[in-house]
């Protein structure tokens, strides 16, 4: 692997962007972009008073991008409104996850974040009436294929993504947080339990603190395709820095929690990672009471295959392995998800469809 | 007025434009729609209140179709996001 | 040093290896191809603008290259790739250049928010821009480099950028794209111009653009304010006339059409607002591109026409 990924060093270590040539910052602009952090790099050059020592040239790209995050603020928090007016009728808690719950908490991992979807967590009986209202208010569910619908339906904690056919936001609607296949089975139940609600709203909730962190680890390293594993990544490492800061009992607590909700190996994953690369102070007697290690080969392989996937996904950070490692995290996102009768027959089809596709538009 | 937004405004003869900080957009007004807004924006009334107050500000018979034409208004703002039905 | 420094092979051996990186305007972009159309119309229609070193940093690194496999015997295509992805389908070979150019205007409008970025034309004249907005089919491109051969220098023909904060106008000054009946009403109206290889058949029908003015080029880093917005609207056989227009629908027209108004969001709106309250807005009705000229060196400078 290469070690020189500039973008890290500069997440890490963000006092080096003052002593950077051009060249290295035209490096640190393009990997940002490709990771979707040039917001969150921007945030680090204001918190740091870095913006005297910066080049104009990347000044124009960091500013750019805070732009377009300020005015997603404004999005989400305007979704989230016309969310909850939709669902008011209903009287069923509005659950938030991940970005939006972070951006609505007031939580610094949403400073300068870039946001693609909304994330909602209901409970399954629940899903119906849901789906039915917000189609009702404009969302649809979005164009798939009968096979990929039935994927979904079938196989999946969610609902096919639906989209507004206005504004065009995205909304996934959860009803767990893993797929019911999957080989871990964190209780939905659970984690309903401990919703705590968000500030001036009758009818919204996010995650308890320690839950958070842990979908946040669980959608990083047992369920997702790692596309944004970096920014992922920066998520759980600000959420650990923020809610240890005040709280002596915090690592204790999801330590506990993850055992009970048999999340502790996406939460080894996520301490070991964020420690490794973003330097997020986990104490160390916390990691090996955890101790969810795999064995040692695979360990070992996992090791080289997870260093890859959370550099950005720029050519510059990229080695002959990383392009195979990619690939085997999104196979292993899929086996984690469905038993293996069920994975060869669904990876085949959606390689066989994605040539297809490519057949299809370019004669 | 959706709560917890704003609306900006910048009027040039008999028209405005105003933003929404929520949703993003902007919109073209012409006098009655601003003057409706407007008095929207300053307090929660009901649509007979507003008939009246829009009316005299612009000098206008408030008739059946002055009536319908302001109900049309209310429902494309609410359409839009601008208001909400005020329920406290 | 020029683009015009290097002798047409040695650019075109520049651009296939390491890539050219080129100034045009505020923005500065690491260019790289093995495909010689794309060679030969940069050379030529970019000969006045800088090129900077690999050094400097840039602001987009673009590639367009051939596909591979089989179809590049029978139906050979050019692709575009953004610093390593590849956001569009590939067009047929022929269309390299004007792919180049329209995808350089979609680095620009997608990564510029420091920047409120309309889709207009803008030209200068002693500082003072004239902002040309309308749809395509108005001939706003022809009233464009009809007026950047008369005396008014180009800042864009495309993209009209303004910086947030002070509103000045930044030029851009590349090429000129001409659709259609416009190619020869400039070749006749400019003889004197540089035009590039016509492409046929673009989603556009024909496209060949216009090497802009060596002054429009050299001065690329000189702000001007933006004035008047004037929509033109060519008619045949009608009478030239310069009319009022409403400020709130100039608004509303300039920012539906603009690339990244609702991406700045508050910051957009209030930097229209600035705009569109210093500027004059006319509708402007012309038949004769001389007669246009010439009611261009007489704008009004107040909300008033002179007949």
């Amino acid at each position: 692997m290469k070690p020189d990924c500039i973008l890290v060093t500069a997440l890490t270590d963000p006092g080096i962007m003052r002593s950077l040539n051009l060249k290295q910052w035209d490096l640190l602009i393009r990997q940002a972009r490709n990771a979707n952090l040039s917001g969150r790099l921007n945030t680090l050059c204001h918190e740091n008073g870095l913006l005297e020592h910066i080049p104009e040239q990347a000044i124009n790209h960091l500013s750019s991008a805070q732009i377009l995050a300020d005015r997603q603020v404004d999005t989400i928090r305007w979704e989230v409104n016309r969310i909850q007016q939709a669902l008011e009728r209903l009287d069923v808690p509005v659950v938030l996850l991940k970005g939006a719950a972070y951006l609505l908490s007031g939580l610094p991992a949403a400073k300068g974040r870039i946001f693609t979807d909304i994330d909602l967590l209901f409970r399954k009986k629940e899903i119906d009436a849901v789906e039915k209202t917000l189609l009702l208010f404009g969302w649809f569910p979005t164009k798939m294929d009968e096979y990929d619908q039935r994927y979904y339906r079938t196989w999946m904690h969610e609902i096919p993504p639906l989209s507004h056919i206005k504004r065009h936001s995205v909304l996934d609607v959860h009803h767990a947080i893993l797929p019911e296949t999957a080989s871990l089975h964190p209780d939905t139940e659970k984690l309903l339990e401990n919703i705590i609600p968000v500030k001036g709203f009758d009818n919204l909730f996010t995650l308890s603190e320690v839950d958070m962190v842990l979908h946040s680890a669980t959608h990083l390293f047992h369920d997702g395709e790692l596309e944004n594993g970096l920014r992922d990544l920066i998520d759980l490492d600000a959420l650990l820095r923020h809610f240890s800061e005040n709280n002596p009992d915090f690592w204790n607590d999801i330590v506990l929690r993850a055992h009970d909700l048999e999340l502790s190996r996406p939460l080894y994953y996520a301490f070991k990672y964020s420690n490794k690369l973003l330097n997020t102070p986990i104490p160390k007697n916390i990691l090996t009471s955890l101790d969810q290690s795999p064995i040692k080969p695979l360990a070992w392989f996992m090791d080289r295959l997870f260093s890859r996937a959370l550099q950005p996904d720029h050519a510059s950070c990229d080695d002959g392995f990383t392009g195979i490692a990619r690939w085997l995290l999104y196979v292993r996102s899929h086996y984690l998800r469905m038993p293996f009768q069920l994975l060869l027959p669904h990876l085949l089809r959606k390689a066989w469809m994605r040539r297809f596709n490519e057949q299809d538009t370019t004669i | 007025m959706t709560s917890g937004f704003e609306l900006l405004w910048h009027t040039w003869d008999d028209e405005s434009v105003v933003y929404h900080t929520g949703s993003g957009d902007t919109h073209l007004l012409d006098t009655i729609a601003m003057s409706a807004l407007m008095a929207l924006e300053n307090k929660a009334l009901t649509v007979a209140e507003l008939v009246e107050k829009v009316s005299k500000h612009c000098a206008i018979n408030p008739d059946p179709a002055f009536f319908e034409s302001i109900t049309q208004l209310i429902s494309s703002f609410n359409r839009l996001g601008l208001i909400e039905r005020y329920s406290h | 040093m020029k683009v015009s420094e290097l002798s047409p092979a040695e650019f075109s051996k520049r651009l296939k290896r390491r890539g050219i990186y080129l100034k045009t305007g505020p923005f500065i972009s690491h260019i790289r191809s093995s495909i010689p159309a794309v060679a030969r119309n940069l050379s030529l229609l970019y000969s006045d603008h800088q090129l900077m070193t690999s050094e400097d940093f840039a602001d987009f690194h673009i590639e367009l290259f051939r596909s591979r496999g089989l179809r590049r015997w029978y139906r050979p295509q050019v692709n575009f790739s953004f610093d390593g992805h590849i956001p569009f389908k590939p067009l047929p070979l022929a269309q390299a250049f004007p792919m180049f150019e329209w995808t350089l205007n979609w680095c620009i409008a997608n990564h510029s928010n420091q920047y409120l970025i309309l889709h207009a034309a803008a030209i200068e004249k002693d500082g003072l821009a004239v902002i040309l907005p309308a749809p395509p089919g108005t001939g706003k491109s022809t009233l464009c480099a009809g007026l950047s051969s008369r005396g008014w220098r180009l800042l864009s023909d495309e993209l009209a950028i303004l910086r947030l904060g002070d509103m000045k106008l930044l030029p851009l000054a590349r090429p000129i794209n001409l659709k259609n009946d416009s190619i020869d009403i400039m070749r006749q109206y400019t003889p004197d111009a540089t035009f590039g290889q016509t492409s046929h058949d673009t989603a556009k029908g024909d496209v060949a653009h216009m090497k802009p003015s060596t002054d429009s080029v050299i001065r690329s880093d000189e702000t001007a304010t933006p004035t008047w917005i004037i929509f033109p609207k060519y008619v045949a056989n009608e009478n030239i006339s310069l009319t009022l227009r409403s400020k709130a629908q100039t608004f509303i027209y300039a920012a539906e059409n603009a690339f990244n108004y609702s991406a700045l969001g508050l910051k957009g709106f209030q930097a229209m607002e600035h705009l569109i309250d210093s500027c004059h807005c006319y509708d402007f009705i012309y038949s004769d591109l001389d007669q246009a000229v010439e009611q261009f060196n007489s704008l009004p400078l107040s909300e008033e026409i002179t007949p």
